[in-house]
């Protein structure tokens, strides 16, 4: 797809973070050619991350060793099931909150939704639940906060960096709360209907990796809430902390301020670490606001974007469309459809490294953001 | 031959479907009462007892009324879309081109309830599924507009009882409770010490 996506060096720590329009999904790279996959996001029809390990020479069916679904919405890990199904080394971890009977009695009303494009919005889950039935439900990890989903001795990889990757998300109330609203929802009878997104993250599944004597925080979309048992604040109620050793943040929640908590840079990274984000869109919104910007750039030493907007304008192809829309009072604004590939790599033998940062296709420096 | 309207004694003359077309009258033996002769501007139309204008023929009612379009639409852009956010005038949604062949957001966009029937107002909500067309209306008396029309999907809701949602049998160990202030379980499948391991 870009010139450059070329093999990480046995040593190196590699984490891609990929986003278009709408979506995003991260992969890393643990060392010795084993990675990981964090959500998904077709592009052309095709799960991003099978298209970049594949065209970096990955062995995805023996050396893909975790893949996590950190959101249940399919809008965020479109592609997702394929993903595993075609790496059938790989443990797959979810919340738990999605296995539980409240959540399902949910999903049921909408996977058999008549409609032509759009997806039941559960789609993906339902084909990873049918992997892991077939699997024996073999390799399963079910993420909630402070579980390890993968752990690598010291002498398992060639660098000789121990690897460890734990959920920090969801708290156990966040996922009540979510399976209470779920099993509140009373759509309208007879209205065809997808499984709604709802304003709150509240079970998206935030990461700590940690290599060696370095880390990684990959914020997910977990947001900061008045509650101190949910979201953010959680985290950071916890009785033990991993130490603060990241340099590399992947920013929560597109850089929103409902995604900023002041001790995610403070408590879990080093003074000015490196920060990626993906932009996104819905309707009259877009994140990141230009005071996310400001802000995230005050905070990171470095800090980047897979795009400089998720949206490339409101003018359509078709000039009878725009001449419709100008006499409504609705607004429609095209996504860029277009990959953006932030690429961080670092050698996890040399405890001086720095992030090294590659920018692929659509991907820029943050301050570029509109 | 005398170009003439044609009312309906059992709808109110200004909300008849035909109301403002004109035709050629061709039946014989039927002409207007002189009586009724007038031009019938002062009438309630809602009266039926109301005078005839000059120009319109009253007729019995024979048989049901036969309802033809009186516009003719011809879509030339179609999306499907999901409502994400619904807000006080307006509500937002994703759309899907239908002219793609990939289905994938293409669109995000924000739409004002003016610009929806009233009548679909209550099935506005998060999720629901909705088709936006963008054409050319052309009524039958050959006047050409673009519009825009936007209904909402309805459907009797089915349960797929082949779902793995259906159907989930967890095994025990994976049935672990929700509880306040439980914690994470780790996991016993160290790569590197499993002998089981996949490193």
């Amino acid at each position: 797809m870009f010139e450059g996506w070329t093999q990480p060096a046995r040593a190196e720590i590699e984490v891609s973070v990929f986003g278009r329009g709408y979506g995003e999904s991260i992969v890393i790279h643990l060392g010795d050619g084993k990675w990981v996959v964090v959500d998904s996001l077709l592009s052309s029809g095709t799960p991003v991350p099978l298209h970049y390990l594949e065209a970096v020479g990955a062995n995805v069916e023996d050396d893909v060793a975790l893949v996590v679904a950190t959101h249940w919405h399919d809008d965020h890990i479109r592609g997702l099931a394929a993903v595993c199904d075609k790496a059938k080394s790989a443990t797959i971890a979810f919340p738990q909150a999605m296995l539980n009977d409240e959540f399902m009695a949910f999903a049921r009303k909408f996977v058999d939704l008549p409609v032509a494009k759009v997806s039941s919005g559960v789609r993906e889950m339902e084909r990873l639940l049918d992997i892991l039935k077939v699997r024996n439900w073999a390799r399963f990890e079910m993420a909630r906060a402070w579980t390890t989903l993968l752990r690598y001795h010291p002498d398992a990889l060639s660098h000789g960096a121990a690897i460890e990757i734990e959920a920090m998300s969801p708290s156990n109330f966040d996922m009540v709360r979510f399976l209470a609203t779920v099993a509140a929802d009373q759509g309208p009878e007879g209205i065809a209907r997808r499984a709604p997104r709802y304003d709150r993250n509240d079970v998206s599944c935030a990461l700590h990796v940690r290599f060696g004597g370095g880390s990684i925080v990959l914020g997910a979309d977990l947001e900061n809430v008045a509650d101190l048992r949910s979201g953010w604040k959680a985290v950071f109620g916890a009785q033990q902390l991993p130490p603060r050793t990241s340099l590399l943040l992947k920013v929560p929640h597109h850089g929103s301020a409902t995604g900023h908590h002041p001790d995610i840079w403070t408590r879990l990274c080093l003074s000015q670490p490196v920060a990626t984000l993906a932009t996104w869109a819905n309707g009259d919104k877009k994140l990141p606001l230009r005071s996310d910007v400001v802000r995230i750039m005050g905070l990171a030493g470095e800090s980047f974007s897979t795009s400089p907007s998720s949206t490339s304008g409101d003018r359509h192809p078709l000039q009878a469309v725009n001449s419709v829309l100008r006499r409504t009072k609705s607004k429609v604004r095209k996504l860029d459809a277009r990959l953006g590939h932030v690429r961080h790599r670092i050698d996890a033998t040399d405890p001086a490294a720095r992030w090294r940062t590659e920018l692929f296709g659509r991907a820029c420096p943050l301050s570029q953001v509109a | 031959m005398k170009t003439m309207q044609i009312l309906n004694r059992d709808e109110p003359y200004s909300e008849s479907p035909w109301a403002g077309d004109t035709f050629d009258y061709v039946r014989e033996g039927v002409s207007a009462p002189a009586s009724q002769e007038t031009d019938g501007s002062d009438a309630d139309p809602s009266d039926p007892l109301r005078p005839v204008p000059a120009n319109v023929i009253d007729l019995p009612r024979f048989a049901p009324l036969i309802h033809r379009p009186t516009e003719f639409f011809a879509a030339i852009h179609e999306w499907e879309g999901v409502v994400t956010d619904v807000l006080d005038d307006y509500f937002n949604a994703d759309l899907y081109d239908m002219a793609l062949g990939t289905a994938e957001v293409t669109e995000v966009a924000q739409i004002s309830f003016e610009d929806i029937d009233p009548q679909d107002r209550a099935r506005v909500q998060r999720g629901a599924i909705f088709r936006w067309l963008i054409g050319r209306s052309r009524t039958r008396s050959g006047t050409s507009s673009r519009k825009w029309v936007i209904y909402f999907r309805r459907v009797p809701r089915s349960l797929d009882e082949t779902s793995p949602f259906a159907s989930l049998k967890l095994p025990m160990h994976l049935m672990l409770p929700l509880e306040a202030g439980d914690q994470g379980s780790g996991i016993d499948d160290v790569r590197g010490m499993d002998p089981a391991g996949s490193s």
